[in-house]
Protein backbone atom coordinates (compact mmCIF):
# COMPACT_ATOMS: atom_id res chain seq x y z
CA UNK A 1 0.00 0.00 0.00
CA UNK A 2 0.72 3.39 -0.43
CA UNK A 3 0.59 6.10 2.49
CA UNK A 4 1.15 9.70 1.81
CA UNK A 5 1.43 11.68 5.48
CA UNK A 6 1.51 15.29 5.10
CA UNK A 7 3.40 16.03 1.96
CA UNK A 8 4.58 19.50 1.04
CA UNK A 9 6.68 19.91 -1.95
CA UNK A 10 7.62 23.65 -2.71
CA UNK A 11 9.99 25.04 -6.17
CA UNK A 12 11.31 28.47 -4.37
CA UNK A 13 8.47 30.34 -4.30
CA UNK A 14 5.74 28.00 -6.02
CA UNK A 15 4.00 25.86 -3.36
CA UNK A 16 3.30 22.42 -5.89
CA UNK A 17 1.97 20.39 -2.97
CA UNK A 18 0.32 21.46 0.22
CA UNK A 19 -0.32 19.39 3.03
CA UNK A 20 -1.22 16.02 1.24
CA UNK A 21 -2.62 13.18 2.73
CA UNK A 22 -3.74 10.26 0.72
CA UNK A 23 -3.55 6.29 1.46
CA UNK A 24 -3.99 3.87 -1.55
CA UNK A 25 -4.76 0.16 -0.45
CA UNK A 26 -3.50 -3.15 -1.15
CA UNK A 27 -4.77 -3.73 -4.56
CA UNK A 28 -6.69 -0.78 -5.11
CA UNK A 29 -6.39 1.54 -8.09
CA UNK A 30 -6.72 5.82 -7.42
CA UNK A 31 -6.58 7.86 -9.67
CA UNK A 32 -5.55 11.47 -9.10
CA UNK A 33 -7.52 13.93 -11.18
CA UNK A 34 -7.23 17.72 -11.85
CA UNK A 35 -6.07 20.22 -14.63
CA UNK A 36 -2.41 20.80 -15.52
CA UNK A 37 -0.35 22.47 -13.07
CA UNK A 38 -2.04 20.94 -10.08
CA UNK A 39 0.59 19.05 -8.82
CA UNK A 40 -0.75 15.86 -9.66
CA UNK A 41 2.75 14.70 -11.71
CA UNK A 42 4.68 16.28 -8.82
CA UNK A 43 2.93 13.91 -5.84
CA UNK A 44 3.63 11.10 -8.47
CA UNK A 45 7.44 11.90 -8.58
CA UNK A 46 7.91 11.69 -4.70
CA UNK A 47 5.83 8.31 -4.66
CA UNK A 48 8.20 7.26 -7.51
CA UNK A 49 10.92 8.76 -5.34
CA UNK A 50 12.38 11.03 -7.85
CA UNK A 51 11.64 14.38 -5.99
CA UNK A 52 11.96 14.17 -2.43
CA UNK A 53 8.64 15.73 -0.49
CA UNK A 54 10.00 19.67 1.44
CA UNK A 55 8.02 17.87 4.69
CA UNK A 56 5.59 15.20 4.78
CA UNK A 57 6.40 11.14 4.75
CA UNK A 58 5.92 8.82 1.61
CA UNK A 59 5.74 5.29 2.33
CA UNK A 60 5.07 2.22 0.10
CA UNK A 61 4.52 -1.14 1.26
CA UNK A 62 5.48 -0.09 5.21
CA UNK A 63 8.68 1.51 3.94
CA UNK A 64 9.89 5.45 3.61
CA UNK A 65 10.26 6.10 0.18
CA UNK A 66 14.06 7.97 -0.10
CA UNK A 67 14.68 7.02 -3.79
CA UNK A 68 13.43 5.39 -7.16
CA UNK A 69 12.91 1.55 -7.11
CA UNK A 70 11.82 -1.43 -8.90
CA UNK A 71 9.40 -1.58 -6.26
CA UNK A 72 7.50 1.07 -7.49
CA UNK A 73 6.90 0.61 -11.19
CA UNK A 74 6.26 3.45 -13.21
CA UNK A 75 4.43 4.29 -17.03
CA UNK A 76 5.21 7.73 -18.20
CA UNK A 77 3.50 9.35 -20.36
CA UNK A 78 5.84 8.57 -23.38
CA UNK A 79 8.62 7.89 -25.20
CA UNK A 80 10.09 6.47 -22.26
CA UNK A 81 11.11 3.41 -23.86
CA UNK A 82 14.79 2.78 -24.70
CA UNK A 83 14.28 3.58 -28.24
CA UNK A 84 18.29 1.83 -28.90
CA UNK A 85 16.29 -1.24 -27.68
CA UNK A 86 14.05 -3.95 -29.38
CA UNK A 87 11.31 -4.17 -27.55
CA UNK A 88 12.15 -7.30 -26.23
CA UNK A 89 15.38 -5.70 -24.49
CA UNK A 90 13.15 -2.80 -23.12
CA UNK A 91 10.77 -5.37 -21.17
CA UNK A 92 13.94 -7.75 -20.33
CA UNK A 93 16.04 -4.42 -18.67
CA UNK A 94 14.77 -4.28 -15.28
CA UNK A 95 15.13 -7.88 -15.22
CA UNK A 96 18.82 -7.76 -16.26
CA UNK A 97 19.35 -5.30 -13.51
CA UNK A 98 18.13 -7.92 -10.59
CA UNK A 99 20.04 -10.24 -12.19
CA UNK A 100 17.12 -12.61 -12.69
CA UNK A 101 17.73 -15.94 -14.25
CA UNK A 102 15.64 -17.39 -17.26
CA UNK A 103 14.80 -13.76 -18.51
CA UNK A 104 13.88 -15.00 -21.70
CA UNK A 105 11.03 -17.43 -21.05
CA UNK A 106 9.91 -14.70 -18.33
CA UNK A 107 10.11 -11.84 -21.13
CA UNK A 108 7.93 -14.50 -23.53
CA UNK A 109 5.23 -14.67 -20.93
CA UNK A 110 5.01 -11.12 -20.71
CA UNK A 111 5.22 -10.16 -24.12
CA UNK A 112 1.79 -12.86 -24.47
CA UNK A 113 -0.02 -11.46 -21.70
CA UNK A 114 -0.04 -8.26 -23.65
CA UNK A 115 -0.37 -9.57 -27.33
CA UNK A 116 3.25 -8.24 -28.57
CA UNK A 117 4.82 -11.44 -29.35
CA UNK A 118 4.91 -10.42 -32.96
CA UNK A 119 7.06 -7.34 -32.25
CA UNK A 120 9.53 -8.77 -30.28
CA UNK A 121 12.37 -7.68 -32.11
CA UNK A 122 11.05 -4.37 -33.45
CA UNK A 123 12.40 -1.15 -32.46
CA UNK A 124 10.16 1.32 -30.90
CA UNK A 125 9.91 3.92 -33.49
CA UNK A 126 8.26 1.57 -35.76
CA UNK A 127 5.82 0.86 -33.21
CA UNK A 128 2.24 3.04 -32.64
CA UNK A 129 1.37 4.80 -30.04
CA UNK A 130 -0.39 2.02 -28.66
CA UNK A 131 1.93 -0.34 -29.07
CA UNK A 132 4.47 1.76 -27.29
CA UNK A 133 2.38 2.50 -23.99
CA UNK A 134 1.81 -1.70 -24.11
CA UNK A 135 5.51 -2.51 -23.86
CA UNK A 136 5.87 0.60 -20.85
CA UNK A 137 3.16 -2.04 -19.21
CA UNK A 138 4.89 -4.55 -20.07
CA UNK A 139 8.44 -3.53 -19.10
CA UNK A 140 6.87 -2.19 -15.76
CA UNK A 141 5.11 -5.92 -14.98
CA UNK A 142 8.34 -7.73 -15.57
CA UNK A 143 9.80 -6.22 -11.68
CA UNK A 144 6.97 -8.01 -10.46
CA UNK A 145 6.23 -4.53 -7.98
CA UNK A 146 3.25 -4.88 -5.82
CA UNK A 147 3.02 -0.75 -7.11
CA UNK A 148 2.82 0.68 -9.91
CA UNK A 149 2.38 4.28 -10.87
CA UNK A 150 0.56 5.84 -14.26
CA UNK A 151 1.37 9.31 -15.22
CA UNK A 152 -0.73 9.76 -17.84
CA UNK A 153 -0.02 6.75 -20.12
CA UNK A 154 -2.70 7.19 -22.79
CA UNK A 155 -3.03 10.51 -22.78
CA UNK A 156 -1.15 10.85 -26.41
CA UNK A 157 -3.40 8.04 -27.46
CA UNK A 158 -6.65 8.01 -29.71
CA UNK A 159 -10.22 7.40 -28.63
CA UNK A 160 -10.18 4.01 -29.36
CA UNK A 161 -6.63 3.38 -28.77
CA UNK A 162 -6.98 4.59 -25.61
CA UNK A 163 -10.15 2.65 -24.43
CA UNK A 164 -8.61 -1.05 -25.50
CA UNK A 165 -5.59 0.18 -23.29
CA UNK A 166 -7.86 0.68 -20.34
CA UNK A 167 -9.43 -2.57 -20.95
CA UNK A 168 -5.94 -4.25 -20.71
CA UNK A 169 -5.13 -2.12 -17.84
CA UNK A 170 -8.08 -3.40 -15.82
CA UNK A 171 -7.92 -6.97 -16.98
CA UNK A 172 -3.83 -6.61 -15.58
CA UNK A 173 -4.99 -5.08 -12.72
CA UNK A 174 -7.97 -7.81 -11.82
CA UNK A 175 -5.24 -10.73 -13.06
CA UNK A 176 -2.51 -9.18 -10.59
CA UNK A 177 -3.98 -7.13 -8.04
CA UNK A 178 -1.50 -4.64 -8.12
CA UNK A 179 -1.77 -0.95 -6.39
CA UNK A 180 -2.21 1.49 -8.87
CA UNK A 181 -2.11 5.04 -8.68
CA UNK A 182 -2.81 6.86 -11.65
CA UNK A 183 -2.62 10.18 -12.90
CA UNK A 184 -4.84 11.65 -15.47
CA UNK A 185 -7.09 14.78 -16.56
CA UNK A 186 -9.43 12.90 -18.09
CA UNK A 187 -12.71 12.98 -16.00
CA UNK A 188 -13.96 9.52 -18.11
CA UNK A 189 -10.73 8.23 -17.74
CA UNK A 190 -10.92 8.33 -14.26
CA UNK A 191 -14.58 7.32 -13.95
CA UNK A 192 -13.66 4.57 -16.36
CA UNK A 193 -10.73 3.24 -14.08
CA UNK A 194 -11.50 3.83 -10.60
CA UNK A 195 -11.82 2.87 -7.51
CA UNK A 196 -11.70 6.07 -5.71
CA UNK A 197 -10.46 9.35 -7.68
CA UNK A 198 -8.41 11.85 -5.55
CA UNK A 199 -9.58 15.17 -7.02
CA UNK A 200 -6.52 17.74 -6.45
CA UNK A 201 -6.45 21.72 -6.67
CA UNK A 202 -4.59 24.17 -8.64
CA UNK A 203 -1.73 25.73 -6.64
CA UNK A 204 -1.22 24.76 -3.92
CA UNK A 205 -1.92 21.58 -4.92
CA UNK A 206 -4.10 19.66 -2.43
CA UNK A 207 -6.57 16.83 -1.96
CA UNK A 208 -9.83 18.67 -3.03
CA UNK A 209 -11.86 15.85 -2.49
CA UNK A 210 -11.74 11.47 -2.53
CA UNK A 211 -14.78 10.73 -4.62
CA UNK A 212 -15.39 6.72 -4.30
CA UNK A 213 -16.75 4.93 -7.62
CA UNK A 214 -19.33 2.59 -6.43
CA UNK A 215 -20.80 0.94 -9.53
CA UNK A 216 -19.11 -2.33 -11.25
CA UNK A 217 -16.79 -2.73 -13.99
CA UNK A 218 -17.07 -2.74 -16.78
CA UNK A 219 -18.55 0.78 -16.49
CA UNK A 220 -20.51 1.56 -19.07
CA UNK A 221 -19.43 5.26 -19.93
CA UNK A 222 -22.97 6.09 -21.47
CA UNK A 223 -25.07 4.92 -18.04
CA UNK A 224 -27.02 7.43 -15.84
CA UNK A 225 -24.34 6.58 -12.96
CA UNK A 226 -21.40 7.26 -15.25
CA UNK A 227 -22.83 10.69 -16.16
CA UNK A 228 -23.95 11.73 -12.90
CA UNK A 229 -20.69 10.82 -11.60
CA UNK A 230 -19.24 13.15 -14.58
CA UNK A 231 -21.30 15.78 -13.75
CA UNK A 232 -20.17 15.86 -10.11
CA UNK A 233 -16.35 15.83 -10.83
CA UNK A 234 -16.58 17.95 -13.80
CA UNK A 235 -18.06 20.75 -11.38
CA UNK A 236 -15.18 20.68 -9.03
CA UNK A 237 -11.99 20.14 -12.02
CA UNK A 238 -13.63 23.26 -13.88
CA UNK A 239 -13.28 25.44 -11.15
CA UNK A 240 -10.16 24.54 -10.40
CA UNK A 241 -9.64 24.40 -14.62
CA UNK A 242 -10.53 28.04 -13.96
CA UNK A 243 -8.07 29.35 -11.61
CA UNK A 244 -5.13 27.97 -13.56
CA UNK A 245 -6.50 29.87 -16.70
CA UNK A 246 -7.07 33.28 -14.52
CA UNK A 247 -3.43 32.33 -13.37
CA UNK A 248 -2.09 32.11 -16.94
CA UNK A 249 -3.78 35.13 -17.78
CA UNK A 250 -1.92 37.08 -14.77
CA UNK A 251 1.13 35.89 -15.81
CA UNK A 252 1.16 36.75 -19.36
CA UNK A 253 -0.90 40.05 -18.65
CA UNK B 1 16.52 9.58 -67.65
CA UNK B 2 17.64 10.60 -64.37
CA UNK B 3 21.43 8.91 -64.41
CA UNK B 4 21.56 10.89 -67.99
CA UNK B 5 20.77 13.96 -66.26
CA UNK B 6 23.44 13.50 -63.64
CA UNK B 7 26.25 12.73 -65.74
CA UNK B 8 25.53 15.48 -68.59
CA UNK B 9 27.52 17.91 -66.97
CA UNK B 10 30.72 16.00 -66.12
CA UNK B 11 30.80 14.67 -69.33
CA UNK B 12 30.25 17.75 -71.09
CA UNK B 13 32.89 19.17 -69.16
CA UNK B 14 35.25 16.42 -69.56
CA UNK B 15 35.10 16.77 -73.51
CA UNK B 16 35.69 20.21 -73.49
CA UNK B 17 38.29 19.74 -71.57
CA UNK B 18 39.71 17.32 -73.78
CA UNK B 19 38.73 19.01 -76.76
CA UNK B 20 40.65 22.23 -75.77
CA UNK B 21 43.87 20.51 -74.36
CA UNK B 22 44.15 18.77 -78.25
CA UNK B 23 43.61 21.79 -79.53
CA UNK B 24 46.55 23.15 -77.95
CA UNK B 25 44.53 25.99 -76.21
CA UNK B 26 45.60 24.43 -72.47
CA UNK B 27 49.52 24.05 -71.92
CA UNK B 28 49.56 20.11 -70.86
CA UNK B 29 51.73 21.53 -68.07
CA UNK B 30 49.54 23.79 -66.83
CA UNK B 31 46.53 21.27 -67.19
CA UNK B 32 46.87 17.87 -69.34
CA UNK B 33 44.00 16.58 -71.31
CA UNK B 34 41.78 14.08 -69.34
CA UNK B 35 42.94 11.39 -71.59
CA UNK B 36 46.77 11.84 -70.67
CA UNK B 37 45.38 11.80 -66.46
CA UNK B 38 43.71 8.24 -67.29
CA UNK B 39 46.67 6.85 -68.70
CA UNK B 40 49.20 8.32 -66.13
CA UNK B 41 46.62 6.90 -63.80
CA UNK B 42 46.73 3.39 -65.03
CA UNK B 43 50.47 3.90 -64.95
CA UNK B 44 50.54 4.39 -61.84
CA UNK B 45 48.40 1.64 -60.73
CA UNK B 46 50.27 -0.98 -62.87
CA UNK B 47 53.20 -0.02 -61.24
CA UNK B 48 52.09 -0.91 -57.98
CA UNK B 49 53.13 2.59 -56.92
CA UNK B 50 49.64 3.66 -56.18
CA UNK B 51 48.15 0.61 -53.82
CA UNK B 52 51.40 1.24 -52.15
CA UNK B 53 50.82 4.92 -51.23
CA UNK B 54 46.96 4.86 -50.92
CA UNK B 55 47.88 1.78 -48.20
CA UNK B 56 50.34 4.16 -46.41
CA UNK B 57 47.86 6.92 -46.54
CA UNK B 58 44.96 4.78 -45.28
CA UNK B 59 47.46 3.09 -42.50
CA UNK B 60 48.14 6.91 -41.61
CA UNK B 61 44.46 7.85 -41.31
CA UNK B 62 43.68 4.72 -39.38
CA UNK B 63 46.04 4.93 -36.93
CA UNK B 64 45.86 8.22 -36.32
CA UNK B 65 42.04 8.47 -35.95
CA UNK B 66 42.15 5.12 -33.87
CA UNK B 67 44.55 6.99 -31.50
CA UNK B 68 42.30 10.51 -31.60
CA UNK B 69 39.27 8.64 -31.02
CA UNK B 70 40.59 6.49 -28.30
CA UNK B 71 41.52 9.47 -26.33
CA UNK B 72 38.66 11.47 -27.15
CA UNK B 73 35.57 9.08 -26.38
CA UNK B 74 36.40 8.18 -22.52
CA UNK B 75 37.49 11.44 -22.07
CA UNK B 76 34.13 13.02 -23.60
CA UNK B 77 32.18 10.63 -22.23
CA UNK B 78 33.80 11.82 -18.48
CA UNK B 79 33.31 15.49 -19.24
CA UNK B 80 29.63 15.05 -20.35
CA UNK B 81 28.76 13.11 -17.43
CA UNK B 82 30.62 14.68 -14.90
CA UNK B 83 30.13 18.60 -14.36
CA UNK B 84 33.30 18.25 -12.29
CA UNK B 85 35.13 17.03 -14.96
CA UNK B 86 33.94 19.23 -17.42
CA UNK B 87 34.78 22.08 -15.30
CA UNK B 88 38.42 21.01 -15.18
CA UNK B 89 39.11 20.33 -18.78
CA UNK B 90 37.11 22.61 -20.62
CA UNK B 91 38.89 25.55 -20.55
CA UNK B 92 42.22 24.23 -21.32
CA UNK B 93 40.31 22.10 -24.53
CA UNK B 94 38.55 25.46 -25.57
CA UNK B 95 41.76 27.40 -25.89
CA UNK B 96 43.70 24.13 -28.29
CA UNK B 97 40.57 23.50 -29.93
CA UNK B 98 40.91 26.69 -32.39
CA UNK B 99 44.26 25.89 -33.24
CA UNK B 100 44.26 24.10 -36.35
CA UNK B 101 46.64 20.91 -36.46
CA UNK B 102 48.40 22.07 -39.40
CA UNK B 103 49.85 24.80 -36.92
CA UNK B 104 51.43 21.86 -34.83
CA UNK B 105 53.23 20.63 -37.81
CA UNK B 106 56.71 22.35 -36.76
CA UNK B 107 56.63 20.96 -33.19
CA UNK B 108 55.13 17.71 -34.22
CA UNK B 109 58.66 17.56 -36.22
CA UNK B 110 60.04 19.15 -33.31
CA UNK B 111 58.95 16.33 -30.86
CA UNK B 112 58.75 12.95 -33.14
CA UNK B 113 61.29 14.20 -35.94
CA UNK B 114 60.31 12.34 -38.95
CA UNK B 115 58.09 8.92 -40.27
CA UNK B 116 55.14 7.85 -39.41
CA UNK B 117 55.03 9.25 -35.64
CA UNK B 118 54.61 12.89 -36.50
CA UNK B 119 51.96 11.94 -38.99
CA UNK B 120 50.08 10.07 -36.31
CA UNK B 121 50.06 12.90 -33.90
CA UNK B 122 48.90 15.15 -36.01
CA UNK B 123 46.39 13.24 -37.78
CA UNK B 124 45.20 12.10 -34.21
CA UNK B 125 44.70 15.56 -33.17
CA UNK B 126 42.68 16.48 -36.13
CA UNK B 127 40.24 13.24 -35.35
CA UNK B 128 40.38 13.99 -31.14
CA UNK B 129 38.39 17.81 -30.89
CA UNK B 130 35.40 16.39 -33.29
CA UNK B 131 34.61 13.44 -31.80
CA UNK B 132 35.53 14.76 -28.08
CA UNK B 133 32.59 17.93 -28.67
CA UNK B 134 29.87 15.74 -30.18
CA UNK B 135 30.62 13.35 -27.30
CA UNK B 136 30.02 15.85 -25.09
CA UNK B 137 27.29 17.01 -26.09
CA UNK B 138 26.01 13.99 -26.93
CA UNK B 139 26.18 12.75 -23.29
CA UNK B 140 24.64 15.89 -22.07
CA UNK B 141 21.62 16.43 -24.14
CA UNK B 142 20.39 12.58 -23.01
CA UNK B 143 16.62 13.02 -22.20
CA UNK B 144 15.90 12.62 -18.48
CA UNK B 145 13.41 10.71 -18.95
CA UNK B 146 15.53 7.84 -19.93
CA UNK B 147 17.33 8.47 -16.85
CA UNK B 148 14.60 8.42 -14.69
CA UNK B 149 12.90 5.34 -16.22
CA UNK B 150 16.08 3.49 -15.97
CA UNK B 151 16.22 4.40 -12.19
CA UNK B 152 12.81 3.17 -11.76
CA UNK B 153 13.96 -0.23 -13.70
CA UNK B 154 16.66 -0.56 -11.08
CA UNK B 155 19.75 0.25 -12.93
CA UNK B 156 22.84 0.65 -10.75
CA UNK B 157 25.11 3.60 -11.69
CA UNK B 158 27.04 1.43 -14.21
CA UNK B 159 24.32 -0.16 -16.19
CA UNK B 160 22.43 3.92 -16.52
CA UNK B 161 26.10 4.81 -18.09
CA UNK B 162 26.85 2.06 -20.40
CA UNK B 163 23.24 1.12 -21.07
CA UNK B 164 21.64 3.64 -21.20
CA UNK B 165 24.30 7.23 -21.70
CA UNK B 166 26.13 5.57 -23.66
CA UNK B 167 23.57 3.88 -26.24
CA UNK B 168 21.31 7.60 -25.66
CA UNK B 169 24.31 9.66 -26.82
CA UNK B 170 25.44 7.28 -29.95
CA UNK B 171 23.46 9.76 -32.88
CA UNK B 172 25.67 12.61 -31.70
CA UNK B 173 28.95 10.31 -31.45
CA UNK B 174 28.78 9.08 -34.84
CA UNK B 175 28.21 12.48 -36.43
CA UNK B 176 31.78 13.11 -34.05
CA UNK B 177 32.90 9.97 -35.53
CA UNK B 178 32.03 10.88 -39.26
CA UNK B 179 33.53 14.96 -39.07
CA UNK B 180 36.71 13.56 -37.05
CA UNK B 181 37.75 11.09 -40.05
CA UNK B 182 37.06 13.44 -42.49
CA UNK B 183 39.05 16.08 -40.96
CA UNK B 184 41.82 12.94 -40.02
CA UNK B 185 41.44 12.35 -43.69
CA UNK B 186 42.64 16.51 -44.55
CA UNK B 187 45.23 16.09 -42.07
CA UNK B 188 47.21 12.97 -43.47
CA UNK B 189 47.89 14.99 -46.53
CA UNK B 190 49.43 17.83 -45.03
CA UNK B 191 51.54 15.36 -42.90
CA UNK B 192 52.68 13.85 -46.04
CA UNK B 193 53.97 16.47 -47.50
CA UNK B 194 56.04 17.41 -44.67
CA UNK B 195 57.53 14.37 -42.56
CA UNK B 196 57.53 11.22 -44.99
CA UNK B 197 58.61 9.63 -48.04
CA UNK B 198 55.46 7.85 -49.15
CA UNK B 199 51.80 7.93 -49.24
CA UNK B 200 49.05 10.44 -51.28
CA UNK B 201 50.46 13.63 -50.18
CA UNK B 202 53.88 12.73 -50.60
CA UNK B 203 53.20 11.85 -54.19
CA UNK B 204 51.36 14.59 -55.51
CA UNK B 205 54.49 16.49 -53.98
CA UNK B 206 56.70 14.73 -55.40
CA UNK B 207 55.16 15.08 -58.68
CA UNK B 208 55.24 18.83 -58.63
CA UNK B 209 58.81 18.72 -58.65
CA UNK B 210 58.97 17.03 -61.68
CA UNK B 211 56.22 19.39 -63.25
CA UNK B 212 53.97 15.91 -63.49
CA UNK B 213 50.33 17.83 -63.72
CA UNK B 214 48.71 14.47 -65.05
CA UNK B 215 50.29 12.52 -62.12
CA UNK B 216 49.17 15.02 -59.50
CA UNK B 217 45.73 15.00 -61.15
CA UNK B 218 45.78 11.51 -60.70
CA UNK B 219 46.68 11.35 -57.08
CA UNK B 220 43.90 14.37 -56.32
CA UNK B 221 41.65 11.94 -57.73
CA UNK B 222 42.79 9.21 -55.98
CA UNK B 223 42.46 11.10 -53.05
CA UNK B 224 38.80 12.05 -53.43
CA UNK B 225 37.53 8.42 -54.43
CA UNK B 226 39.62 7.03 -51.23
CA UNK B 227 37.14 9.89 -48.69
CA UNK B 228 34.30 9.34 -50.71
CA UNK B 229 34.54 5.70 -50.02
CA UNK B 230 35.70 5.99 -46.60
CA UNK B 231 32.71 8.08 -45.82
CA UNK B 232 30.25 5.87 -47.67
CA UNK B 233 31.41 3.42 -45.19
CA UNK B 234 31.10 5.27 -41.99
CA UNK B 235 27.68 6.58 -43.58
CA UNK B 236 26.61 2.31 -43.84
CA UNK B 237 28.01 1.58 -40.24
CA UNK B 238 26.12 4.57 -38.86
CA UNK B 239 22.90 3.84 -40.25
CA UNK B 240 23.25 -0.24 -38.98
CA UNK B 241 24.51 1.20 -35.19
CA UNK B 242 21.56 3.91 -35.27
CA UNK B 243 18.69 1.89 -37.21
CA UNK B 244 16.54 2.72 -33.83
CA UNK B 245 17.04 6.10 -34.25
CA UNK B 246 13.92 7.48 -35.81
CA UNK B 247 16.23 10.24 -37.38
CA UNK B 248 15.12 14.16 -36.73
CA UNK B 249 13.32 13.11 -33.18
CA UNK B 250 9.81 13.48 -34.78
CA UNK B 251 7.14 12.06 -33.13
Amino acid sequence: MISIRGVTKSFDDIVALDGIDLDVADGELVCLLGPSGCGKSTLLNAVAGFVAPTSGQILAGGKPVTEPGPDRGMVFQEYALFPWMTVRANVAFGLEMRGESDIRAKVDALLAKLRLSEFAERFPKDLSGGMRQRVAIARVLALDSPILLMDEPFGALDALTRRNLQDELLRIWLELRKTILFVTHSIDESIYLADRIAVMTYRPGRVKAVVPVAFPRPRDVSSPDFNAMKRELSAMVMEEQRRHEEAEARATA
Amino acid sequence: MRILRAIAVPVALLLLWEALSRAHLINPIILPSPSRVLLKWIDYAKSGELPHDAISSLYRVMMGFLIGTALALPLGLAMGASRKVYGLLNPVLQVLRPIPPIAYVPLAILWFGLGNPPAFFLISLGAFFPVLMNTVAGVRSVDAIYIRAARNLGASKRALFFRVVVPAAMPHIMTGIRVGFGVAFIVVIVAEMIAVNNGLGYRILEAREFFWSDKIIAGMITIGLLGLAIDAMLARLSDYLLRWHRGLETK
